[in-house]
């Protein structure tokens, strides 16, 4: 590791979900054609006002009691003003001193994006405050254009305190987050469309010695380019600091074809943005019995899953953050596992045989035939010895495509194992006359041959004899 | 008796006895514009034909017994930076030329929905910047008691053709006293209501916290009857009161203003450039009170004096964002002669943008910048506060507050136009009730020499509009001051 | 106090003011701030800021989608304007 400590903060907007927008009634949605979800408000015309969503406000609430924060009993809303042509008003109406959310807590832990895994911690956030989002503005080189449909809809601003110390522990964070975010039904945080958008601030400095001038990288839209980015910031940083080369306050951007961060613009000075109190906006009060009623209804967060799953079903720390960094699927294992005696055995199932056959098919879990029954039938089978393990990754693939029990499926497959000594004996007697090499070996007291014997046995009987008793069987033939 | 003398509770009452109709009211009216606007410069636009398909549809809907009410058919005025579908509200400003808007303020709708006939668009100060209509950008405004005089501002449109009969009453908007200071120079009657009392959906923000529409009518009663069609609560406006009143008008006769404790703020007759006929005048009025039987009580307001600094703090603050989404990017005027956008924003606005516009934009930008740590607006907030508590220690004393509106009477034009400062100062009298979010009226209380009109102001607290309204009627009808008659 | 500082705060204001208009500009301004600093007389320790013209809160609407305006209305606000989206000169990126 480098002598270097880096310090990572994340500012990161999430357009939350409602049926309209914060401040009108115009719809909030993707893709609409341009210009199709918009009316005076939102265009700022003359005259108008704007009126609070109550839905956005419960999403932001929501959103801060899953992340274990403090909720304002007082909020109010304020003008932020700057000139853009994608920002109607030209002011924002945001939150600057008193937002709805403070104090709040993102655990991380699983695999960064280098493979390492990451030491499960829990790094702050500092508020999360609600804004309205600006219109899309598209630029074609001599001039651009602009589509309002984004104008308006509601965007939860989070401000985590910059506690994060490398790029793999940024992308847990972010993975953390959105997987809150997911789980609330706060966002779907897809960010292909915009709906989830990074600000990354770095800097570098000797541990004991005052922190570095910070960067600032703006409008990271990947996951990937968050953690890109964040490296090649490290090593630039570092390659200044250590020829001498003092680092500027500044705004840099990703640029993923050159795979490097490039300037945009200098921070001479702090921005201006003149926030004072929306005056067109009363403050929102909420009482402590309201909060507690919101509390009460909150949808189990991500933590919580996992602490259920690595008490209630004994699987592993990393088994629980991989099994939960989807909802669905951790509904999934959660139904499934309640249904066998070794849930580990569901939880390896589907952290790697499903998991493959799934990235290869480019499927999600709930796009296919499989349920939590169906691998209930089969860890059973398996558990019951009426399958071999092995058999498992067999029949997997046919209950994704089709609607056929694991019975079934064994069956058709003729995997269904020979529990019967008979049949076993004719096998095992077969390999034994075949391999007297092996024999021989496991005679002289090298135990491994068994293992060659047993392998030989599955062979000839097609994966259908039970492998103990094999094992049994050899052991007491040759004894 | 000529139709364009009635008042509008008086042609309501002729509409109802079928003794006219809107279309003859209408008729009579647009001629007057006709043979008098050129000199008076009311109105900013009014198109006549739908003045009278409106008129009509009016006229059609009483004679088939479908009639909307009481207000059915009456013509009203609005200020231009009211709010109405099919139309342009330019705020007497060139910058947003060109913008036909998609959609009615909730005055509007409410004039709509009692039956009221939308007559034409009355002129002003450019987004109500000024205290004379000068600094309009689309015609001069003449005093009708003197066409060499301003007729006050920036309602100054709305006063200036109901004096003149162009129009029987009209909306206005007052952010520091721009109804009551108008309707003052021009003798008529003018109410700014409590802050919330009247939706601001659609009206054209200059400072969001002050501005408040209200009524300007020949007569107390007018201003009643106008009061009770466009007030109300409006989910389209988040600071707009709850509930609705109907009964301002009604609850006019039959009050008694024996007992009534009016507060007289000392602070009020001793600003600068006070005249003495407006001191003369305003005191005989009191005079008039006491003797009607109200008791007379001293009162104090003494943050009088920092009003000024305050609202101007306040509103440029509130203005300078809300003027900030005229830049020619998504309607009005757009200079075109550029290919770079920070030049396009600054050539629309500084060709767009009057001078005074200008001059109060970056006022509150000055005032909201982090160079200044925003030490003038937070401190503005707090005088504010100090300016409310002031009101309400007076009103633990009196029922309503008497004063005067302005320290002078309508001067000559363009003498304030150099001066910002003095066109400031104008205000004295009327922002601290904006400042506090309450009401004032004024109402014609004598003239001065030269035979210019002298308002009286009555304040009141927060939802005072009742006893506002009554003691200023009792008045009225008490005092029946004759102004000298308008001749154009 | 310092002169106000006009070409500052024409520049955030979005205005160009020529050298002539500068000098007149000049002077007003520094009038109104005068008499702005009144203000700064006054003791103002323990007062709270007015932030909000009426005493009322959570003034919310339902989350239910209203009508929007068709879209050959809201081209037709527009100065200029290409496929439904309105079109202005080139904006820069890091303008904001
Ligand atoms: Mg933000
Ligand atoms: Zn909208």
């Amino acid at each position: 590791m480098s002598e270097y400590e880096v310090i990572i903060g994340l500012e990161i907007h999430v357009q939350a979900k409602t049926k309209s927008k914060v401040f009108c009634s115009c719809k909030n949605e993707y893709g609409a054609p341009p210009n199709s979800n918009v009316c005076p408000i939102c265009l700022a015309h003359p005259g108008v006002l704007p009126v609070v969503n109550q839905e956005a406000i419960n999403q932001i609430v929501k959103a801060g009691l899953m992340t274990d924060s403090k909720i304002a009993l007082y909020s109010k809303f304020d003008r932020k003003s700057y000139f853009y042509p994608d920002q109607p008003k030209n002011y924002q109406i945001t939150q600057f001193d008193l937002p709805f959310v403070e104090a709040g807590k993102i655990p991380i832990g699983g695999k960064g994006l280098s493979g390492e895994m990451i030491e499960p911690r829990e790094i702050g956030m500092e508020r999360i405050h609600l804004e309205e989002d600006v219109g899309k503005s598209t630029h074609h080189g001599t001039h651009s254009t602009v589509d309002y449909n984004r104008a308006g809809v509601p965007l939860l601003e989070t401000v985590s305190m910059p506690e994060m110390h490398s790029a793999d522990e940024a992308y847990a964070y972010v993975q953390s987050l959105q997987q809150i975010m997911r789980y609330g039904g706060i966002s779907d945080c897809d960010q292909e469309k915009g709906q989830f958008r990074c600000d990354v601030n770095i800097s570098i400095h000797k541990p004991g010695t005052p922190f570095g001038t910070k960067v600032e990288i703006k409008n990271l839209n990947s996951t990937r380019h968050i953690w890109l980015s964040i490296n090649y910031e490290i090593e630039r940083q570092t390659e200044m600091v250590e020829e001498g080369i003092e680092i500027h306050q500044e705004t840099r951007r990703w640029n993923d074809a050159r795979q490097e961060t490039v300037h945009m613009r200098f921070k001479e000075t702090a921005d201006d943005y003149r926030y004072f109190p929306e005056p067109d906006l009363p403050p929102v009060v909420l009482s402590s019995d309201q909060i507690e009623q919101w509390r009460s209804e909150m949808p189990m967060t991500p933590k919580a899953y996992r602490e259920q799953f690595i008490n209630e079903f004994k699987v592993t720390e990393y088994d629980a953050h991989v099994l939960t960094l989807d909802k669905a699927n951790a509904d999934f294992f959660a139904e499934a596992a309640k249904g066998v005696k070794k849930p580990k055995t569901v939880a390896n199932v589907m952290m790697n045989t499903l998991n493959s056959l799934l990235s290869e098919a480019g499927k999600e879990l709930f796009e296919t035939e499989l349920k939590p029954q169906d691998l209930i039938d089969l860890v059973k089978l398996q558990e019951g010895n009426v399958i071999s393990k092995s058999a498992i990754a067999k029949i997997l693939p046919v209950l994704l495509e089709e609607n056929k029990s694991a019975e079934q499926v064994a069956k058709d497959l003729d995997l269904v194992q020979q529990n019967d000594t008979g049949a076993l004996e004719g096998w095992v007697d077969e390999v034994i006359a075949a391999n007297p090499k092996a024999v021989g070996e496991f005679k002289e007291g090298q135990k491994n041959a068994v293992n060659f014997l047993m392998g030989q046995v599955m062979k000839a009987s097609r994966g259908k004899a039970n492998p103990p008793m094999v094992i049994q069987m050899i052991n007491k033939k040759l004894s | 008796m000529s139709l364009i003398d009635l008042k509008l509770h008086e042609a309501a009452d002729k509409l109802a006895a079928g003794e006219v109709t809107s279309r003859q009211l209408c008729e009579a009216l647009l001629a007057r514009v006709d043979a008098v606007e050129e000199k008076v410069g009311a109105l900013v636009s009014i198109n006549n034909e739908r003045v009278l398909a409106a008129a009509d549809a009016s006229d059609a809907r009483r004679a088939s017994g479908s009639s909307l009410g009481r207000y059915d058919g009456l013509p009203i005025t609005i200020k231009d930076n009211i709010v109405e579908e099919g139309e342009e509200s330019k705020c007497a400003s060139s910058i947003i030329d060109g913008l036909v808007n998609v959609y009615d303020s909730t005055v509007v709708r409410k004039l709509k929905e009692a039956g009221c006939v939308v007559f034409g668009r009355a002129n002003m100060d450019e987004f109500a910047m000024g205290s004379t209509t000068e600094t309009s950008q689309i015609k001069k405004t003449c005093n009708p008691h003197d066409l060499d005089c301003v007729p006050g501002g920036s309602s100054g449109g709305s006063a200036a053709g109901v004096a003149s009969k162009e129009f029987l009453g009209a909306l206005g908007s007052d952010t520091g006293g721009s109804i009551r200071q108008p309707a003052s120079f021009c003798g008529i009657v003018g109410l700014k209501p409590t802050y919330g009392l009247v939706s601001r959906f659609g009206l054209v923000a200059f400072a969001s916290s002050l501005d408040q529409i209200g009524p300007m009518s020949k007569d107390v009663r007018d201003s009643a009857l106008i009061l009770d069609i466009i007030n109300g609560e409006d989910e389209k406006d988040s600071t707009a009161l709850p509930g609705k009143i109907t009964d301002f008008e009604a609850s006019l006769e039959g009050f008694d203003i024996k007992g009534m404790k009016l507060g007289v703020p000392a602070e009020y007759f001793e600003v600068e450039g006070m005249e003495a006929d407006v001191k003369a005048s305003v005191q005989a009025a009191i005079a008039k009170l006491e003797a009607m039987g109200a008791e007379i009580v001293p009162v104090s307001l003494p943050h009088t004096k920092y009003a000024i600094a305050t609202y101007y703090v306040i509103a440029t603050a509130e203005a300078c964002t809300n003027l900030a989404r005229f830049e020619g990017v998504r309607y009005g005027n757009r200079y075109t002669e550029t290919d770079d956008i920070l030049e396009m924003y600054n050539e629309t606005r500084s060709r767009g943008f009057g001078k005074e516009v200008q001059r109060r934009i970056m006022l509150g930008t000055y005032v909201l910048s982090s160079y200044e740590d925003h030490k003038y607006y937070h401190r503005a907030q707090k005088v504010r506060t100090l300016i409310r508590q002031d009101f309400e220690k007076a009103y633990e004393q009196c029922d309503l507050i008497v004063a005067p509106v302005a320290p002078e009477t309508a001067f000559k034009s363009g003498e304030s136009s150099e001066d910002p400062m003095k066109m400031y100062l104008a205000d004295i009298l009327t922002t601290s009730v904006n400042l506090a979010g309450t009401c004032g009226i004024s109402v014609p209380c004598g003239q001065d020499s030269k035979g210019m009109p002298i308002g009286l102001q009555v304040m009141g607290p927060a939802l005072g509009e009742k006893k506002l309204l009554q003691l200023a009627y009792a008045y009225e009808q008490n005092a029946a001051v004759e102004l000298k008659e308008v001749e154009l | 106090m310092s002169d106000f500082d006009v070409e500052h705060f024409a520049k955030l204001s979005r205005l160009n003011i020529n050298d002539e208009e500068k000098v007149t500009l000049q002077k007003q301004m520094n009038d109104i701030l005068g008499m702005v600093n009144e203000l700064m007389e006054l003791d103002l320790d323990g007062v709270e800021g007015t932030n909000f013209a009426v005493d009322m809160q959570n003034i919310i609407r339902q989350d239910e989608v209203g009508e929007s305006v068709p879209v050959e209305k809201v081209v037709a606000t527009f100065p200029d304007t290409e496929d439904n989206m309105n079109r202005t000169p080139v904006i820069l990126e890091d303008n904001d």
